[in-house]
């Protein structure tokens, strides 16, 4: 469950104050798939990145399966991060030295156990995600549509509670696009909470809700 | 995922930016060590010189042996050099208590002189006249050497080639000295010094003549054969064992005096530039690792740059700040590593190829010059001076915001 509760912040850059987010509350259940919709520079990325634990907001607090992720210690906030949250970008971010196989395994730095279940995790998803052949393969290798499907393997490799999707389908044609949206659906469907940010029509069907953000602030459509 | 194969696939993709990284710490290391074979080989060959030269001054004390003079004590060497005789004297029982002590062992040929400048009245001028006795025999040592000279009888003179040639006398020629007569015994060739102008008559006979009984005014220790370089103090401890404090010792000329002063020279010399050198090569040095602490620098902050997404999509999926600068700390820890390997490589085969341009040093040879310390300091201080020179781009790039970076796609 993802819980943001008033929400606020302010960039401020040459003496003016720009607010990404205003006073945001916002609560998904487990399952729940919402996209948020929104002109750039509404704070739409802010608010991945804030509810990632990724940018500590400057009022209000975002919480995860319970657990406050500005009220925790930067390393607890780091573990609860690769435990709960997978994170899939609009470029991918691949890691341009490792193959296919160890781009998804990249998502368990850090961490010494279950390291031999992670592999036969890895490579099940790389078989889902027809991929399989790719797996040597460095992303230099790959089309922009397996690129994609790499990412989506990394940030489900730790089984999250919560997937945020910044503009996954952006860069993809219709097939490949499709192929996402058809997982992201999927693992709602398996309970997992998921955030897409989207521009597209035909990507923010696939959400149960549409929320649409200006300004800093959400509104449901 | 270990940091350990992240680490291996990074360099393998970047193997430029490692390359340089290897280059230029192999260069310092090579620079260093290199530096520290010419010093050991310049060392080496200013004691290789040295020690030539004191082999040689022992060759030529042994063979040629030198000569000293054994003076009164409180006899003024001016006068000395500048009479050709001392005007002091001392009793002759000083050389017969040489000749009999066990103590002397460096001492050969003891030869007792009167020697004074004697006006010839008979012959209206000035000679060197000196009374001798011969070689004064060993009482404890063999004396199976053939001795350094001969007594001239009791009624004979010798007489050097120039006064015999100016008086006109022949051998076998009686001639009368302040009116003791003299038969001429023999006249010396030429020798070109003032030899050639001295009369040679027996001890005995110019103690009288001088009215100096039992007394002489010199004694030659001719070759002496002292083993080390300082012969002439270990002479006198010697002698003072015997004699006390009542002569004074003095060394002829010789070329074993010029060859230990030589060595003296080359020795001070050696030093100096060995000196003179350990300071270019420690300045040299010092400058090297300082640009090659710049440059690493320059490389990581590179890397960094160039991995900052990396480093953003890392913290997404839950890195921790220290696993994020162990990756490029891990990374200038195997470079310093391999660095020090480089360096030394390269220091061999520049010192195997004749690359360095100074004689002595080889391959062969390099780690005779190189101690284990020194090898183990290298393979420390490499990997301290890489992780020191890429420190802040490391910590840059593990504490860089990751919101930051994410949201400038």
């Amino acid at each position: 469950m993802l819980k943001l509760d008033a929400v606020t912040k302010t960039y401020r850059q040459s003496g003016n104050e720009i607010h990404a987010l205003q006073s945001v509350n916002l609560k998904l259940d487990d399952g729940q798939f919402v996209a948020i919709r929104g002109p750039s520079g509404c704070g739409k990325s802010t608010l991945l990145l804030t509810a990632g634990g990724l940018l500590r907001p400057d009022h209000g607090s975002v919480e995860i399966d319970g657990t406050s992720l500005y009220h925790v210690s930067s390393a607890e906030r780091a573990a609860v991060r690769q435990a709960k949250i997978g994170f899939v970008f609009q470029q991918f971010h691949l890691i341009p030295y490792l193959n296919v196989l160890d781009n998804v395994l990249s998502a368990t730095i850090g961490t010494k156990s279950q390291l031999a279940e992670k592999k036969d995790r890895a490579e099940r998803l790389l078989k889902q995600f027809s991929m399989s052949h790719r797996r040597m393969h460095r992303p230099g290798q790959l089309s922009t549509g397996e690129k994609q499907r790499v990412a989506m393997a990394r940030a489900m490799l730790n089984q999250p509670s919560l997937i945020l999707a910044d503009e996954p389908t952006g860069n993809l044609d219709k097939e490949n696009a499709d192929v996402i949206l058809q997982q992201l659906r999927a693992l709602s469907n398996d309970g997992v909470t998921v955030v897409l940010v989207t521009h597209d029509d035909h990507a923010s069907a696939a959400a149960d809700d549409v929320i649409r953000m200006e300004a800093g602030s959400l509104m449901l459509e | 995922m270990g940091v350990g194969r992240m680490i291996l696939m990074e360099i393998l993709h970047r193997k430029w930016n490692f390359l340089l990284l290897l280059l230029v710490l192999g260069m310092v290391v090579a620079y260093a060590l290199t530096s520290m074979q010419i010093i050991a080989a310049e060392q080496q060959q200013t004691e290789a010189k040295v020690a030539a030269m004191d082999d040689d001054i022992r060759k030529t004390m042994k063979d040629l042996g030198f000569n000293i003079n054994i003076l009164p004590k409180d006899q003024q060497l001016v006068d000395f050099y500048a009479n050709d005789f001392a005007d002091k004297t001392m009793p002759y029982e000083f050389v017969q208590r040489l000749a009999d002590s066990e103590f002397v062992s460096s001492l050969n040929h003891l030869r007792p002189a009167l020697i004074q400048k004697v006006d010839w009245q008979e012959q209206n001028r000035q000679v060197l006249m000196m009374g001798v006795s011969g070689v004064v025999p060993w009482t404890h040592r063999s004396n199976a050497k053939k001795p350094m000279s001969d007594p001239v009888p009791a009624d004979s003179m010798n007489i050097g080639s120039a006064l015999a040639k100016q008086l006109g006398v022949q051998k076998g020629q009686d001639v009368v000295l302040n009116g003791e007569t003299f038969k001429v015994n023999k006249i010396y060739d030429p020798r070109g010094t003032k030899d050639d102008i001295t009369v040679w008559i027996d001890l005995k006979r110019a103690q009288t003549m001088l009215n100096l009984p039992d007394r002489i005014n010199l004694i030659q220790a001719l070759e002496c054969n002292c083993a080390s370089i300082d012969r002439l103090a270990e002479i006198e401890k010697e002698i003072s064992g015997v004699l006390g404090e009542d002569v004074q010792v003095i060394e002829l000329s010789a070329s074993a005096t010029a060859r230990a002063k030589a060595r003296t020279n080359i020795a001070n010399e050696g030093k100096l530039r060995l000196a003179e050198l350990a300071k270019t090569s420690r300045t040299r040095t010092q400058w090297l690792v300082a640009l090659g602490a710049a440059v690493v620098g320059f490389l990581a902050y590179f890397n960094v740059r160039q991995r900052q997404f990396e480093v953003g999509v890392l913290r997404a999926v839950g890195a921790p700040t220290s696993r994020i600068l162990m990756l490029f700390v891990g990374k200038l820890l195997l470079a310093g590593l391999l660095g020090a390997v480089a360096g030394i490589a390269i220091s061999l085969a520049a010192c195997k190829l004749g690359l360095v341009g100074v004689e002595g040093i080889s391959s062969n040879n390099w780690f005779a010059h190189i101690s284990g310390p020194t090898l183990a300091a290298v393979f420390v201080l490499t990997p301290a001076l890489a992780v020191m020179a890429g420190w802040l781009p490391a910590a840059i790039a593990a504490g860089q915001d990751p919101a930051l970076i994410l949201s400038e796609e």
